[in-house]
């Protein structure tokens, strides 16, 4: 069992958790709903089905927690348990309809800015109209603030097709800016 | 190339990292109400146990006073004005003879006992036995209890050989 320590954890923690104490496993649970919640819900675009994601992964993330061997992040190794569930979800439900206002998450925080605010809700739609491949690269790299390193362990993928993957969203993103720039 | 959209990307950042679970997801997967710190109550009572255990162990196994056969505890200490007793000459060869022989010695105040009490006299080699032993044949000495003396047995006299045996010879 090798954990590193450049997790942001209590290794401790981590290691009880593996050997089965509960108190560590709800620890690290609290820890990682948050996490789990805002990637599943960039996603998946819903609340309810975000909530579902959430404890499929804290399900999942239990069961695997035993052969979690420190090669990345805990948080990094369990947002790839999100993803895979996501992408089950994805497949399980009806066709996605293109993001429109109604189905993005709902922003209750005021801002000072309206320019600013019409602007981000414009980058949000773009993104969620991006395919789930460069949706995933691009939350998990720019909105997760993850490494690419750890994007690519996230998605499952090789550094290369990570970083290929993030180019493509961004060339993207970057053309509808330019388009709906007045 | 994420130049010119990282005012955007900023704000939905912030946006996207202020979305919270609503509720607590250990207790919804029926871990609350539990945190990392702190044993259980049955493990501090199983280590409260363990210590008691080990103390009473401790002080059963501990040395005691030495006592004597009614209890009492028996004291052998130097006298308080100790006199000068004469110890004698002890002759030794110029080699063997310590720097400093000791002549002096000091008077005890009791003399200790070493007997126990159900022993009686002491014995010594040359008392005599108390019971007399006695040899019978085919009684060897136990002292290798293991090793088997094998018994020698005379033969009758018919048998014996005579042949040493000078005949009475009438020589008148």
């Amino acid at each position: 069992m090798v954990v590193t320590a450049r997790d942001e954890f209590d290794l401790r923690v981590i290691r009880r958790a593996q050997r089965g104490h509960r108190g560590s496993r709800a620890v690290l649970l609290r820890e990682l709903q948050d996490v789990w919640y805002r990637f599943a819900y960039q996603m998946l675009n819903d609340a309810e089905s975000a909530r579902e994601a959430t404890q499929e992964t804290g399900l999942r993330f239990l069961e695997r927690l035993a052969e979690f061997r420190g090669d990345s992040r805990l948080k990094t190794w369990s947002l790839g348990i999100t993803l895979n569930v996501c992408r089950e979800l994805r497949r399980r439900r009806t066709p996605l309809t293109l993001a429109d206002e109604t189905t993005l998450p709902g922003r209750e925080e005021e801002m000072n800015n309206l320019a600013c605010q019409e602007q981000t809700e414009a980058l949000s739609r773009q993104i969620a109209a991006l395919p789930d491949r460069q949706r995933e690269a691009i939350t998990l790299r720019y909105l997760e603030e993850l490494s690419l390193q750890d994007t690519a362990a996230a998605m499952g993928c090789a550094l290369g097709t990570a970083k290929a993957t993030v180019s493509q969203a961004l060339r993207s993103l970057r053309r509808h800016a330019e388009v709906l720039k007045p | 190339m994420t130049r010119k959209l990282r005012p955007e990307f900023d704000q939905a950042r912030k946006n996207y990292q202020s979305e919270r679970y609503a509720g607590d997801l250990a207790a919804d997967l029926g871990l609350g109400g539990q945190t990392s710190f702190g044993p259980p109550v049955w493990r501090r009572f199983a280590m409260a146990a363990a210590v008691l255990l080990s103390a009473l162990t401790a002080w059963w196994f501990m040395p005691g006073e030495p006592s004597g056969p009614d209890g009492s505890v028996e004291r052998v200490a130097i006298e308080s004005n100790p006199e000068a007793v004469e110890g004698g000459l002890i002759t030794r060869s110029p080699a063997q003879a310590s720097p400093t022989p000791p002549a002096v010695g000091v008077r005890l105040t009791s003399t200790p006992s070493f007997s126990r009490p159900d022993d009686g006299p002491r014995r010594t080699r040359f008392d005599a036995p108390q019971r007399p032993r006695t040899l019978s044949v085919g009684l060897t000495p136990r002292r290798f209890p293991g090793l088997r003396f094998k018994q020698v047995k005379s033969p009758p006299l018919f048998q014996r050989n005579t042949r040493d045996e000078k005949p009475n010879e009438d020589l008148s």
